[in-house]
């Protein structure tokens, strides 16, 4: 028995329209009020016998079926504006993008087209009813479709709620009374702009086509890259892998590609019990150049959706100096060491000073004679040059009260990275726990009462969980990379932190009571304890190295083997190359626009907003045009959003930046230049299951309704009670609805049942 | 046990256990304190010398004396004293003394040989000496004079680094310039043979013949690809001598002593910072 048998009306009309009487309440309605209480009060005598509650239980149950007689006879109507006959156009939107050829999930093998056009012209074709249909197709655009017959599933996009909105705003054939669309809800297309979605008024009810899941389905859902890398260095791809819930467990191999060739792979076997995996894998920039790097995951026979287990994404590896300062305040092996490590990597110029006796020091690495002439930089600015500082052995007390305060300026300000590594004259020793900088570092120091932290022993370093993710513990060496830091000898001091800070990674911990014969471990059971920590700071980052014997992983091994060299160009590198720049151009690439920023910081790295710069934008095909970069309102940056209809890779340079935004090093190049591609492939296979959760928040913000494919019998009384469209009153009586005289009986049933229990009619 | 026997324990200990990678030891001294290998060890290799008495070996003082062991340990002990006192550089004043091919050579990225004017070197000393050097350690062979000697140094390299070519360094070079501004390599005769108003030249029935013209003091050196110093050899003078005999006249440590700490002290840092 359901609501319509009852009330005789869909609920919309009652959630709609409001109650009414369309009899009046004349004479008769009088006259019949006063026959029937008049009868009630006449047979009201044979009440006394009951007790009191008795009775006014018995007189309620009259009282209310006297009333509910009395509303019968006054004709209750519901009075409800609904569509005009005739008048109302309903848009179908019926999705031709590529992923609308996969399978339905039906049993019948039908493709999502085919179930939508079924539909079209079935089910819905029914539901509107007296209004007018108009069917649209969208994928990467929207169009009239004059036919569904000859709709095919071959657009590379899925412009979803675009093409709703672009409907529901701009339909001028007649008064839109709702848009139907029929969709898997793959949307990889335009912005999502639901503010203007639920300010068209046009209720929007989505049809969702497809299965939740596509069985035995593995897909590479994400992957991240940085946009530019150094030469010759290790680079981190942050991979999403998205699979089908229980698929069958089976070991897959990731791959990086570079063209034909492999610059790493590595075999997983997945978790069946989880549907996303994050990865990363680590592998070689290589040579300078463009290069489009490919990503693959080969998957074993078997999987429905094998392109959508690659993306692909542009990596350009250019020199990039990195200017580096180390600050050492004893001449050891460590200090001799680093240098060697650096000394053939092009990208980094380390700049060291060196204190050689107490009164005297050494340069080295130096620009110009005037560097570090006085010691420690003699302005923040003269700091600021520099993209990473490493302090070693040096004691506090070697800084002036301001240096301290610019040193942590030049991390959370400047962006800089800040590295301290262990000796007799560092952090606790040294009376760094007392100075600004503590405040930046990623552990707890603080000087123990009467003993050194810095401690000699045997120590092995052991990367954590998080450094095997980390690029910086990818030293190379033959094995895996666990591997090859149980090979490298052991450490022979430490210093004792404390506790890493919250937001902290411990990538490397030291483990004592460690002995190594040949190539064989024996652990003789100890905690680790911290000895490479890292940790973002303001804009910069900052880590400490509780070592200063890595020299060893250099002198007692084999010359050819580079780990040494490897760890500490990785380190520098990482915490180098995140140091902000002062001139920054990013551009991305997404449909068929370019979004272009630039950020300009003056020598002190504060933005610059008065300044003005243009960029020279050259499409694939060669041409090339300039564009204005104005002033993003309320941010301190310019760009533009420009038009790139051709697709393939764009690239952007923005010149003439030698005025107020010129870098004082002099070494860098007054313009910048970045590329993005426009017109990605593929995209349809991706996330190509059934985006339910995306089609019920587009119809609940819309007041439509999602539907079941299978279940659209109440789509047709959603549409006649549509709120758009051209309505009309109508009033629709009541007074023969089942449920009253159901109410009358009940009532009755009850006093007379009553009456009996309690012993007397 | 004394220190020689240990190090010949420890050494022996390391060889049966693997050729590879060598068992970790802690490394003590005699009164049992750690001593860090973070800190300069200043570290004498002995090897062995061709010849007899007079030639592998030589009386001096009441005993007999290998070629390596000349001014061994006093001048290291004397030298890294000072080292501590007028420098930054932490240095251990116990010295160590190793084969070329001790598995812990590479704890001592800095070694010292003296007195090489006979001196032979095995094919696995050879070896171990060339791996050592291209790890970046840095050796610096002192006291040897003459043509003969020089030629007996310049065979043995040519095995360690065949077809390396020995430069003469220039007082212009940094090395003369990393503490202390040396504007002439000095020249250091043993202390017997520093007397006032006789020179600074040893004279030649001490050396190797034929000994040519010892006038001259130099460093020459190998360099790296990059440049950068890998042997340095201080031809023609004993800068050791210096620090060995400090104590023995007020005007044998004026005029020689300060010499050769500032030598020393200038390659002492530039070794730990190249």
């Amino acid at each position: 028995m359901g609501f319509e048998w009852l009330f005789k009306y869909p609920r919309q009309a009652f959630a709609q329209g409001d109650l009414a009487f369309a009899g009046d309440f004349g004479v008769l309605w009088w006259g019949a009020a006063v026959v029937l209480v008049g009868l009630s009060i006449a047979f009201g005598h044979r009440l006394a016998r009951f007790t009191l509650a008795r009775r006014a239980t018995i007189h309620l149950l009259q009282i209310a079926a006297v009333a509910l007689v009395l509303t019968l006879l006054a004709q209750p109507v519901l009075q409800v504006t609904r569509l005009a006959p005739g008048a109302n156009t309903v848009a179908v939107l019926v999705d031709s993008s590529e992923s609308m050829a996969l399978p339905a999930g039906s049993t019948n093998g039908e493709t999502r087209l085919a179930v939508a056009k079924r539909l079209v012209g079935d089910d819905i074709h029914a539901a509107s009813q007296d209004s007018h249909i108009a069917v649209f197709q969208f994928s990467d655009a929207l169009a009239k479709a004059d036919t569904v017959a000859d709709l095919h599933a071959d657009g590379v996009r899925s412009r979803l709620l675009e093409s709703v909105v672009d409907v529901a705003t701009h339909y001028d054939q007649g008064a839109l009374a709702a848009v139907i669309v029929l969709t898997d809800g793959v949307h990889n297309g335009g912005s999502l702009g639901w503010d203007a979605l639920t300010e068209t008024g046009v209720p929007v009810h989505a049809v969702g086509i497809g299965p939740r899941e596509i069985p035995g389905d593995v897909e590479l859902a994400e992957l991240v890259l940085p946009s530019r890398a150094s030469p010759n260095t290790q680079i981190a791809a942050r991979l999403l892998i998205r699979q089908s819930l229980n698929r069958a467990t089976g070991e897959i191999r990731l791959r990086v590609l570079d063209g034909e060739s492999v610059l790493a792979s590595e075999s997983l076997v997945l978790d069946s019990t989880a549907s996303t995996i994050a990865k990363e894998i680590v592998f070689p920039s290589g040579a300078p150049g463009l290069k489009e790097l490919t990503v693959a995951l080969d998957t074993p026979s078997g999987d429905p959706l094998p392109d959508n287990n690659r993306k692909s994404l542009l990596l350009d590896v250019a020199h990039e100096r990195h200017r580096v300062l180390y600050l050492e305040g004893e001449p050891r092996w460590e200090f001799k060491f680093l240098r060697r490590a650096v000394d053939e990597d092009d990208d980094i110029q380390l700049v060291t000073w060196l204190r050689t006796t107490p009164r005297k020091t050494y340069r080295q690495g130096t620009s110009d004679p005037d560097e570090l002439a006085s010691g420690f930089p003699d302005s923040l600015e003269a700091l600021y040059r520099y993209d990473m500082v490493i302090i070693g052995s040096l004691p506090a007390t070697s800084l002036n009260d301001e240096q301290h305060e610019w040193l942590a300026r030049f991390v959370a300000e400047r962006g800089g990275g800040l590295l301290a590594i262990a000796g007799r004259h560092a952090l606790d020793n040294g009376g760094w726990d007392v100075k600004p900088l503590a405040q930046a570092l990623p552990v707890a120091i603080a000087r123990p009462p009467t003993i050194s932290s810095y401690t000699r022993g045997n120590y092995a370093a052991h990367p954590t969980d998080a450094g095997l993710r980390s690029v910086l513990t990818d030293v190379g060496g033959p094995g895996s990379r666990e591997r090859n830091w149980e090979t490298l000898p052991m450490l022979a001091d430490y210093q004792h932190l404390g506790a890493p800070k919250v937001g902290a990674t411990v990538i490397l911990e030291a483990l004592g009571g460690v002995v190594r014969r040949g190539a064989d471990v024996v652990v003789r059971g100890s905690a680790g304890k911290p000895l490479l920590v890292t940790q973002p700071y303001g804009y910069g980052r900052t880590g400490v190295l509780a070592t200063a014997s890595t020299w060893r992983w250099r002198m007692r091994t084999p010359p050819e083997d580079s780990r040494h060299s490897l760890f500490w160009r990785q380190l520098i590198r990482q915490f180098a190359g995140a140091a902000l720049p002062r001139r920054r151009l990013s551009v991305a690439g997404e449909d068929d626009v370019l979004t272009v920023r630039v950020a300009l910081k003056n020598p002190l790295y504060e933005p610059l907003t008065d300044t003005a710069i243009a960029a020279r934008v050259t499409s694939p095909d060669g041409e090339s045009f300039d564009v204005a970069l104005p002033r993003i309102p309320g941010e301190p940056v310019f760009g533009e959003t420009i038009p790139a209809t051709t697709p393939g890779i764009y690239r952007v340079e923005v010149a003439g930046l030698s005025g107020p935004a010129a870098t004082s090093e002099g070494a860098r190049p007054d313009s910048l230049a970045a590329l993005a591609r426009v017109g990605e492939t593929n995209l349809e296979q991706f996330g190509a299951a059934l985006n339910e959760t995306l089609l019920r928040r587009l119809a609940e913000a819309t007041g439509g309704a999602y539907w079941q494919p299978d279940d659209l019998s109440g789509l047709g009384n959603a549409l006649a009670f549509s709120q758009a469209g051209i309505h009309e009153q109508q009033q629709m009586p009541l007074w023969n609805a089942p449920f009253l005289y159901l109410l009358l009986m009940a009532l009755k049933c009850v006093e007379w049942s009553l009456r009996q229990y309690w012993g007397g009619i | 046990m004394g220190m020689t026997a240990r190090f010949l324990l420890v050494a022996g200990t390391a060889l049966l256990a693997g050729p590879m990678v060598a068992q970790e030891i802690d490394y003590t001294d005699e009164n049992g304190i750690v001593l860090d290998r973070n800190e300069l060890w200043l570290t004498r290799i002995q090897y062995d010398s061709m010849g007899g008495p007079r030639q592998a070996y030589y009386f001096y003082d009441g005993r007999w004396w290998e070629r390596w062991e000349t001014d061994f340990p006093q001048a290291e002990q004397n030298f890294a004293k000072r080292l501590n006192e007028l420098t930054s550089v932490v240095a251990s004043p116990v010295p160590l003394q190793r084969r070329l091919t001790d598995p812990h050579l590479g704890d001592s990225p800095l070694i010292f040989m003296s007195d090489v004017g006979y001196m032979e070197l095995s094919k696995l000393e050879t070896d171990a000496l060339r791996t050592y050097l291209a790890n970046g350690g840095f050796l610096w062979v002192d006291d040897f004079w003459g043509d003969a000697e020089w030629a007996s140094l310049e065979r043995a390299m040519s095995e360690v680094l065949p077809g390396k070519r020995w430069i003469t360094l220039p007082i212009e070079h940094p090395i003369f310039h990393t503490v202390f501004d040396i504007e002439e390599m000095p020249q250091i005769p043993a202390r017997d043979y520093a007397r006032w108003g006789r020179g600074t030249t040893e004279p030649s029935f001490e050396h190797r013949s034929p000994t040519g013209s010892m006038k001259t003091p130099s460093i020459r050196a190998y360099t790296d690809d990059d440049g950068r110093l890998m042997v340095i050899a201080t031809h023609n003078t004993d800068i050791a001598d210096g620090w060995e005999r400090e104590s023995y006249g007020e005007w044998y440590f004026e005029n020689f002593s300060t010499k050769s700490y500032r030598v020393g002290i200038n390659v002492i840092v530039y070794a730990l910072s190249h």
